[in-house]
């Protein structure tokens, strides 16, 4: 077994992008109004029970922009913190705050060497 | 020889120790602008910003969870909140026990597991004072890991969260740091392990966080967090983020939850949910596992272990 090279570590991903992107490109749409919507859905006593939750969620006045859901048994997570659930968003929200807040974010040197590629012209 | 537990096998602690330090150490060639290029022209929509700085085989690892974790599916995402999150994480700990035997040039290195039920029989603050927690094994359960040999594993990628969403920061190199017993009180527990295996079907409809069987118990889901994700929650600090893979205890976590999916298949066949064409796709028996370290495989492939390891013990 070899090291890696970055050819080995792009290659496998680029032949399923396509597809994964559609996918990608949806999700992102519903998401631009910064809003969450989660469908929960039962069965009972031959009944079809559907629950429709939708969480828009703003900190200091600004939209929060990680994806929300809620669980079957009423409790949140979200993607921020991916293993965890609360019982109430309030308390999730707090407890991302807490977790992040100290976070000393580095001056950015990624975006600025960034080239695009070029696309060839049919 | 098989995978063992880490706490009656010296061997396969210091091999394991040592291992993830020489890879965390090993450059891989690939630097922060190199990933950042890659996602930027993959359309993955992942964000990313810091520094530039060389990376590390064991960072590899680290940014393929995060990607993973990162693309969504019509449920969950590649990695986790659906059927897939088993067999997954089967592929991607078999891809790290190839790379330690690799870098220790031996080639009956197995990844060893954490019995954490056994640790959740114990009192509460018992449980963040056994030996895995000293600098013998993983060192310090709170603060920075100041000791043993996890304490030279550094920290180059941590996921964190913005306001506007996730974002995945280059850093300068920092160590890692826990928070036992903080979120959650308690390990899971032997109750906990039995209640999952009483479940009979693998996964069903809607294949997702609010499914019932295996899969969604043992991943933590229901009731939750319980097991795999208590686990993560328990131990905190850098087990927290999409970078979990980061603290060496993810992979020991994972190899107790692998542990467990066996046991559960030794006992009710190699079942697995959904089988093509019905079910979630991306989930499906058949259908190709994210993998950008070596080729992808599908759960099928891997829902017999055998030809990569067993376990030392299926009792759970």
């Amino acid at each position: 077994m070899e090291k890696y090279d970055l050819k080995e570590l792009v290659k496998p991903l680029k032949r399923k992008l396509p597809q994964r992107a559609k996918v990608h490109i949806d999700a992102h749409a519903k998401m631009s109004h910064r809003s969450f919507t989660s469908v929960r859905s039962s069965e009972y006593m031959d009944r079809d029970i559907r629950v429709e939750t939708t969480y828009k969620i703003t900190i200091d006045g600004k939209p929060f922009g990680t994806h929300v859901g809620v669980l079957n048994d009423g409790r949140v997570y979200c993607h921020a913190l991916p293993q965890y659930s609360f019982p109430s968003a309030i308390g999730m929200i707090k407890k991302i705050i807490r977790t992040y807040h100290d976070f000393d974010m580095p001056e950015d040197e990624l975006r600025k060497n960034y080239q695009k590629p070029k696309t060839s012209k049919k | 020889m098989p995978r063992e537990n880490i706490l009656t096998s010296q061997t396969a602690r210091d091999d394991f120790l040592d291992g993830v330090r020489q890879l965390d150490q090993e450059s891989s060639g690939i630097t922060a602008a190199n990933l950042f290029t890659w996602l930027q022209n993959n359309g993955i929509n992942l964000s990313m910003q810091g520094v530039n700085q060389n990376l590390s085989t064991y960072d590899l690892f680290v940014f393929w969870h995060v990607v993973a974790m990162t693309i969504p599916l019509a449920t969950g995402n590649m990695a986790h909140a659906g059927p897939i999150f088993l067999p997954w994480h089967r592929m991607y700990l078999i891809r790290l026990e190839e790379q330690v035997r690799r870098i220790l040039q031996k080639p009956n290195f197995f990844l060893p597991y954490w019995d954490w039920a056994a640790d959740g029989q114990l009192g509460e603050v018992a449980q963040r004072q056994t030996q895995l927690w000293t600098s013998q094994y993983l060192g310090e359960s709170r603060g920075q890991v100041a000791s043993g040999l996890t304490s030279q594993i550094q920290v180059r990628l941590t996921q964190v969260n913005t306001l506007s969403g996730s974002v995945l920061v280059s850093h300068a190199p920092r160590n890692l740091e826990r928070n036992a017993g903080s979120d959650v009180r308690t390990l899971p527990d032997k109750t906990d392990t039995a209640q999952a295996m009483n479940e009979s079907i693998y996964d069903q409809a809607p294949w997702s966080v609010n499914s019932s069987g295996f899969r969604n118990r043992l991943e933590g889901w229901i009731n939750g967090p319980q097991l795999h994700n208590r686990v993560h929650v328990w131990v905190g600090g850098d087990m927290g983020p999409g970078t979990s893979p980061n603290d060496p205890v993810f992979y020991l976590n994972h190899c107790n939850v692998d542990r467990i999916w066996e046991a559960w298949m030794v006992a009710n066949g190699r079942n697995y949910l959904p089988v093509t064409p019905m079910g979630a796709q991306g989930h499906r028996l058949n259908d190709l596992m994210l993998s950008i370290l070596d080729a992808s495989m599908r759960p099928s492939d891997v829902l017999d272990p055998n030809p990569w390891y067993t376990y030392d013990s299926l009792v759970v």
